[in-house]
């Protein structure tokens, strides 16, 4: 669940006798009664179904309230696959969701078929109760297959209003995310900015705690990516400490992983070879014990008055070996209070943070972090801030008070962090000791890739390289653009290119690749390619009507600026060579082959040309994303053509490319009286727009 | 969350900020009269048995807990009370859901119990409507953490003055009290509610 993330604790246990007899380990399992871990059997082939009801717009009164679950312009579907992406994305476990498929099924937690929907009875609102969002898994009690998951079905509360386009405030991709790593049998962790922490902070991205379970549940069968182990004991006083949360962090390598020792104090934790600073804390600062109450009930309660106390030196953890570490913890209840905690650009006016955190951080650059609270004031100084994380250091001398500011009677302290940039999103700690006072934000900093930073002029047609007509940037709907980096500064995806696989089961293109997303007034586009200097996208039909739309992309969790790009209502553009920019990308329909200089076609004979950017036709409908449908019979589009100088002619067909995304293609007929050799091309729409002037086209 | 905006630079960090909180939500966090108000009954008491069940439909496994009830602080309750959580075992299949809550025979509690649209009564707030009492009859919460935990919180300039931030009393805050001192505390909850219903 991630409830509201809402809230509560972990694992499973139910039926009395509940114990959890078994060393507890870093991102917490799911498990049965007998401490037996739950675990997917279908883990390379896990099919879920979404709910033809959960569509945009929908509302539901199913809680007492009217209230629009979806809203108008999001895209529910894509959010669903994004996440079952995110999960796919993962190449060290051996895990694979297949596309996602549509059912009328309503939730069923014995039929066997993964659901997805929102929840309508009595009985589903009872078991969602004040969460987002819950995931029902069903497995097998006792025997030797105790644990196999049979049946998920997540249940999606109907009075809560999501979105995709961060018009509400629940994100419906980052609550399936963290769903289906329930799904995965995940419990919720104690690190504050992984996924499967229990409250929504609307991320969409896998952090290296959420990695470290799914690695470590479902291993390579290639032993690839194989973990180590530490263990040991958490004491006070030569006494075990049930209960203690544990955050290892390979500063070096950028990873963070959270655990939880068990009753007795013992833990062990998987986690990929490194180096790792460690420390514990009790479970009743940030990160509230009820996280895992009903574990916490199998043996009493939680030891919480103590320090967090940190192990030392680094443990160095080997592939396939186990290293010991055990802590005596300092002694004492702390007691500074929980602190709100936010981040913003240095200096600048802060308009609102959480409790405890998380906050996200760009990264590539410096950033403050901000508290306020009892005893975050001008007594505190850099020697009070440890910082755990890769690339993250505190700038010298930057801890201070920011008297312009205020929450409650407390003005803010900020503190100035050096971050490094990276391509991958991670968590990073900060601890505060004060005296003989502690308290730690375990993964409270998300550190996310640099913003992406482009301009307007910078969205232009795949096909012609053209903006509008002004030397602004421009986009016109269903046609395939691209998005440039500033220059030099390729911050726009990941170092490589990624390219899109297939269309899905919906027949859709994915709308997150390699961490990219990109939305047109908030609706996501089809990708083609993601990479750090350049996107290439379907610009989605909706902005058909519209002067201008306002473009944003989002790598990892880090988003852009809104900028705004002019929207045409069409913008031919022809595909030509990427060798000379000019020779059309067209075959001689003779012999269906493509047409060169060595290869010209005969006057009369017939050509198709392929590009983009014929827009929205009223005619019959073209969705975003999906192949185009046939065209009515007798459609032509109304295009006009010139060859080699010929005089303007009507073209057989111009528009979509029916089976592709954003692809148009013109049927042309060579005129009797076009010059031979390589001839200029153009095609005129009926409002005058024309394809870009250079192109050519050989004719014998 | 309402947002105000101070002059053009406040502009820029508001549309940081709101990229970086947008996300987070309110719920889970509950006040003490949050909880007391959400909730049709407050009572302490023994877990005496527990037994799982699918529900009236047969849609849910269900886990049932028996308290005998020693004292009533908000409600009317009868001597025994059934508190009802999702997941649970029947035969050689269970079901389960992260976050539920779990009772065991034996234990000693004070219950926040909300009425669920299936009829059962849960503990509310997930967790959070929970709390262990010890041998000195003092109550130890699930949730120790600080008010509004995740809730976005509004930061303010300076010269606006201290600004009144609490929306009610931390959970924490009922860390070893007395059942006495909660049953004083739910009536004066109680009765404010009250009092402004006849307003």
């Amino acid at each position: 669940m991630k409830a509201l993330r809402s809230l509560a604790p972990a694992v499973v246990c139910f039926a009395g006798a509940i114990s959890c007899s078994s060393t507890c380990s870093g991102y917490v399992r799911l498990t049965t009664s007998n401490a037996s871990p739950l675990i997917r059997t279908d883990n390379t082939a896990i099919q879920f179904q979404l709910n033809t009801s959960v569509i945009a717009g929908v509302q539901s009164s199913a809680s007492g309230k009217t209230v629009t679950v979806i809203s108008p312009n999001s895209d529910p579907q894509a959010a669903v696959r994004g996440a079952l992406a995110t999960w796919n994305g993962v190449t060290t476990a051996n895990i694979k969701f297949l596309p996602l498929k549509a059912t009328d099924a309503a939730i069923d937690v014995n039929d066997k078929q993964m659901t997805i929907a929102i929840g309508s009875t009595a009985s589903d609102l009872s078991i969602v109760g004040g969460a987002l969002a819950v995931t029902v898994n069903f497995f097998v009690a006792g025997g030797p297959t105790e644990g196999d998951i049979l049946d998920s079905d997540i249940i999606i509360n109907p009075a809560y209003a999501f979105s995709t386009d961060g018009s509400t405030a629940n994100d419906l991709q980052s609550v399936m995310t963290h769903e289906l790593g329930h799904s995965l049998s995940a419990n919720h962790t104690g690190l504050l900015g992984a996924s499967m922490f229990q409250f929504n902070s609307g991320q969409r991205f896998l952090t290296t705690d959420d990695l470290a379970f799914v690695n470590a549940a479902y291993p390579l069968a290639s032993g690839g990516g194989a973990f180590g182990t530490i263990s040991g004991s958490i004491t006070a006083s030569g006494a075990g400490v049930p209960f203690a949360l544990i955050t290892a962090t390979d500063t070096t390598a950028g990873v963070t992983v959270g655990g939880v020792s068990d009753h007795a104090g013992n833990y062990s934790m998987k986690v990929p070879p490194g180096s790792y600073q460690m420390y514990c804390e009790p479970l009743n600062g940030v990160v509230a014990i009820n996280i895992y109450l009903d574990t916490l009930t199998a043996a009493g309660v939680a030891a919480v008055k103590f320090q967090t106390t940190t192990f030392g030196p680094p443990v160095s953890v080997a592939a396939n070996a186990t290293t010991s570490a055990s802590l005596s913890v300092t002694p004492g209840a702390a007691t500074i209070p929980t602190p709100v905690v936010t981040a913003g650009p240095v200096n600048v006016f802060i308009s609102n943070g959480v409790i405890g955190g998380p906050v996200t951080i760009p990264s590539g650059g410096s950033y403050d972090l901000v508290f306020a609270g009892q005893g975050f004031d001008a007594t505190l100084n850099d020697s009070n801030f440890t910082i755990l994380g890769q690339g993250v250091t505190l700038h010298a001398g930057s801890v201070r008070v920011d008297k312009t500011q205020s929450f409650g009677p407390y003005n803010l302290l900020r503190l100035t962090l050096d971050v490094a940039a990276r391509s991958t999103p991670e968590l990073a700690s900060v601890i505060v000791t004060s005296g003989s006072n502690s308290v730690s934000f375990s993964g409270a900093l998300v550190v996310v890739p640099p913003t992406p930073t482009f301009v307007s002029k910078g969205v232009i047609s795949a096909a012609s390289s053209l903006g509008s007509p002004n030397g602004d940037g421009a986009v016109s709907p269903g046609g395939i653009y691209t998005i440039y980096d500033l220059p030099n500064v390729p911050n726009l995806g990941p170092a490589g290119f990624v390219i899109n696989g297939p269309y899905d089961a919906y027949g859709n293109l994915a709308t997150i690749l390699g961490g990219v997303s990109v939305t047109f007034d908030g609706v996501p586009a089809p990708m083609f390619f993601s990479y750090g200097g350049q996107l290439n996208l379907q610009v989605p039909f909706e902005v058909a009507g519209k002067a201008s739309t306002k473009v944003v992309i989002n790598y990892l969790g880090s988003p852009s600026a809104s900028v705004s790009v002019p929207v045409l209502a069409v913008q031919p553009a022809f595909f030509t060579s990427c060798i000379d920019g000019k020779t059309l990308c067209a075959i001689n329909l003779k012999d269906h082959t493509f047409n060169s200089a060595s290869n010209p076609a005969g006057k009369g004979e017939y050509v198709e040309v392929y590009g983009t950017g014929v827009g929205n036709t009223t005619v019959y409908t073209v969705l975003t994303g999906q192949g185009a449908p046939a065209p009515p019979w007798g459609y032509t589009g109304n295009y006009t053509y010139s060859i080699g100088g010929s005089a303007s002619a009507a073209a057989l067909y111009g528009g979509w490319t029916p089976t592709a995304a954003g692809l148009a293609q013109w049927d042309l007929q060579i005129p009797a009286t076009s010059a031979s050799g390589a001839v200029p091309i153009s095609v005129t729409d009926a409002s005058g727009a024309t394809s870009q002037p250079g192109a050519i086209i050989f004719v014998k | 969350m309402a947002f105000r905006t101070y002059r053009w630079t406040y502009c820029l960090s508001l549309s940081v900020l709101l990229a970086v909180t947008a996300g987070a939500t309110s719920v889970p966090s509950l006040t003490f009269e949050e909880l007391t108000d959400q909730s049709e009954l407050v009572v302490s008491g023994q877990i005496t048995r527990t037994w799982s069940d699918w529900d009236s439909e047969g849609k849910f496994i269900w886990t049932h807990h028996e308290l005998a009830v020693a004292s009533t602080q908000k409600g009317a309750a009868e001597s025994t009370v059934i508190v009802s959580e999702p997941g649970g075992i029947v035969g050689d299949r269970g079901m389960s859901i992260a976050g539920a809550v779990t009772y065991r025979p034996g234990e000693q509690v004070v219950v926040f119990l909300q009425r669920m649209p299936n009829g059962y009564l849960r503990t509310a707030g997930w967790g959070q409507g929970k709390y262990t009492v010890d041998s000195a009859s003092r109550l130890h919460p699930g949730n120790l953490g600080s008010e509004g935990s995740m809730r976005s919180l509004e930061l303010v300039p300076a010269d606006r003055g201290v600004q009144s931030t609490a929306r009610g009393t931390s959970l924490g805050s009922l860390e070893g009290i007395s059942i006495a001192d909660l049953r004083t505390r739910v009536a004066a909850r109680v009765a404010a509610q009250r009092q402004r219903s006849t307003k």
